[in-house]
């Protein structure tokens, strides 16, 4: 048997002068060979620079007072956050107005630290209270606004103010005021526009500009913004958050029911930059990929994928989506005509919702149950389980409660005469669906089919 | 609320990292951090942007006081630190503008758009530092055929060899750089 050689590295050399990398058998098999000349390659476009040609040297040495410089703010800034910590409980005593009075009127709140201390809180509440997120965002943007600019540096003051604006829009998201986050947004990137690392951070705030206008149905600008917060994080050669980036533009491609084009986006970041990604990550890369392959119907490999992603947010301690993710695993069973493992699925999300206080997705789960039912021309239950759902919003002190009410009521009174279909259950839960942003939706029952009537 | 197709929000910034723990920055930290990556800064700022030596260790100062400062979770520190020199790079020019002219290829200095642009600069600062081992003959070799993009029969010409030899001699030559610049980055690790 003839061994395959190695190549030498003169004829690495004569193969890459020539072009040839790609004819050549040997290399695409021979890893050492590759990386041998992948160095030879690298090497040589270094010497078409002029700046490998320059003989002047120059002092590398570090110097003594840029150290001391450095070490004194880096001691400064660990003080500012640690006397921070007080003050912030110290506000978060107070009722948000107060509190920002106090902040706007007495100098001892106006620190670095606090505006540290108050960004760093309001993000660490972004999932588990978001009003609180949004209340502890506020007092960021007052306590950063109120800085003294002639005794900060103008990076300083830029990097704080655009930090404060970013996540006060975040947190505005969260709650749904999507035109308000837009404005914060806004006077995030004007802040960073003057920071050394301002692109940086204004890829961040492009991130978050993609899902807000997602949820404003603006696909174009919201793809432009993914691709922008990419171009920030390649030139920062930072691989997680240019995970985040692509992540974002896929996110946008699910809006327009590419979920191709989508998939391959999550299956590169999957294959490519996973290790990078924190465990909660990688949970919602493996749902994601999930979902796309659900609505290309191979649900064997969705149920695969949101299987991962339930392992990977019971690890994290994200309860909440790992219920999300039994959700979906009952969609599947739907959606492979398994009525009854489907059903015993819904039945066990909604009580796992219920006791995370979950009400919405708790009362929609139950029309979920309803809906598979009806489809398999089962009554009995569904009156129950509007029933089931009226008490969860009954409990909830929801603003919108009394409408969501009378649209169950309208479900319980159709499913009771046995009437409902499951194109009524759905059209009480896409009203549903709307009514937390748009609490004074009027509830009307859908035009009825002559043949559902008694 | 719940919908069949829920999407998923983007990794990263739909849980808002949280900020780096400012304990991650201690004055030992940044201290360390400027000692390891102080002379790559100073190549961008001086090789790539023309930036005076003078006024390169005020930027390099400048780059480390937003390191220390961003609340942003900086998962590579040297890619990071690159790109913001050639921000503050940039800056300094911009500033410059009304007194001084631009070095006259900044245009080719000012748009790093590479993924691996800190890689590329380090390796640029580590194959010039190999080149200072090289025989006049052969930097003279590689600079015409390499940087002067000249043909091996050209460099014959130039040499007064004959073309074959000129062949043999670029092929050497870029050889002993690899040799050389290998045994830097070994010593370096």
């Amino acid at each position: 048997m003839m061994l395959d050689q190695h190549h030498d590295d003169e004829t690495l050399i004569e193969i890459l002068e020539a072009g040839e990398v790609a004819n050549d058998a040997h290399l695409r098999t021979c890893e050492d060979c590759t990386e041998t000349l992948t160095a030879l390659r690298d090497i040589s476009s270094s010497l078409k620079h002029q700046d490998v040609w320059e003989r002047k040297e120059f002092d590398d040495r570090p110097v003594g007072q840029t150290i001391s410089m450095l070490r004194a703010a880096a001691d400064r800034l660990q003080s500012e956050v640690g006397d921070a910590a007080e003050l912030v409980d110290e506000l978060a005593l107070l009722p948000v107005e107060s509190a920002e009075r106090a902040i706007r009127t007495s100098a001892r709140f106006q620190t670095v630290g606090v505006v540290r201390k108050l960004i760093e809180n309001s993000e660490a509440e972004n999932n588990l209270n978001p009003k609180r997120a949004l209340a502890l965002s506020m007092l960021a943007v007052a306590a950063a606004d109120s800085l003294n600019s002639a005794s900060q540096s103008a990076e300083t003051l830029a990097l704080l103010r655009g930090s404060a604006y970013r996540q006060y829009g975040f947190a505005l998201y969260y709650a749904a005021r999507y035109p308000e986050a837009m404005l914060a947004f806004d006077r995030a990137d004007a802040a960073f526009t003057v920071s050394i690392s301002g692109t940086y951070e204004s890829g961040r705030v492009a991130i978050n500009r993609t899902i807000v206008n997602v949820a404003l149905e603006r696909v174009d600008e919201a793809m432009a913004c993914a691709r922008q917060s990419q171009r920030a994080f390649s030139t920062f050669n930072d691989v997680p958050r240019l995970a985040a980036a692509r992540f974002a533009e896929a996110y946008v491609l699910l809006k327009l029911s590419e979920w191709r084009k989508a998939l391959a986006i999550f299956e590169a970041i999957e294959s490519d930059s996973m290790e990078s990604l924190e465990i909660d990550g990688q949970a919602r890369v493996h749902t994601n990929i999930g979902l796309c392959y659900m609505q290309l119907g191979q649900n064997g490999s969705a149920a695969k994928h949101y299987y991962l992603a339930v392992g990977l947010f019971q690890q994290a301690g994200t309860k909440s989506e790992a219920a999300r993710m039994h959700w979906h695993l009952a969609h599947l069973a739907r959606a492979e005509g398994k009525t009854h493992e489907a059903v015993r699925r819904f039945d066990a999300v909604a009580l796992e919702f219920a006791g995370l206080g979950m009400v919405g997705e708790a009362a929609s789960t139950h029309l979920d149950t309803a809906e598979t039912l009806l489809t398999a021309g089962e009554f009995d239950r569904v009156e129950e389980l509007c029933r089931a759902a009226i008490r969860q919003y009954e409990s909830s002190g929801l603003g919108y409660t009394s409408r969501a009410l009378a649209a169950l009521s309208y479900l319980g009174d159709v499913a009771k005469h046995r009437r409902a279909t499951p194109d009524t259950v759905k059209h009480v839960r896409d009203y549903l669906r709307r009514l937390p942003q748009e609490p004074a939706l009027l509830f009307a029952a859908p035009p009825e089919n002559p043949t559902q009537r008694g | 609320m719940l919908e069949q197709n829920t999407l998923d929000l983007p990794v990263g910034e739909a849980e808002a990292p949280p900020l780096a723990p400012v304990s991650g920055r201690t004055a030992d930290d940044v201290e360390s951090l400027y000692v390891e990556h102080r002379t790559l800064l100073l190549y961008v700022a001086g090789r790539k942007f023309r930036i005076p030596e003078s006024d390169a260790e005020g930027l390099i100062q400048e780059v480390f006081l937003s390191f220390l400062q961003t609340p942003s979770k900086i998962e590579n520190v040297r890619g990071w630190l690159v790109a913001a020199m050639c921000n503050a790079s940039r800056a300094y020019w911009r500033s410059q503008g009304r007194t001084e002219s631009l070095p006259e290829d900044i245009g080719t200095h000012s748009d790093p758009g590479s993924l691996a642009l800190a890689d590329s600069f380090a390796m640029r600062m580590t194959v010039r530092q190999a080149l200072n081992y090289l025989q006049p003959r052969c930097r003279e070799t590689l600079w015409l055929h390499y940087f002067e993009g000249r043909s091996a029969p050209d460099v014959a010409r130039e040499l007064e060899t004959t073309t074959r030899y000129a062949e043999k001699l670029i092929h050497n030559c870029l050889k002993r750089v690899r040799e050389i610049y290998a045994t830097i980055t070994a010593v370096k690790r």
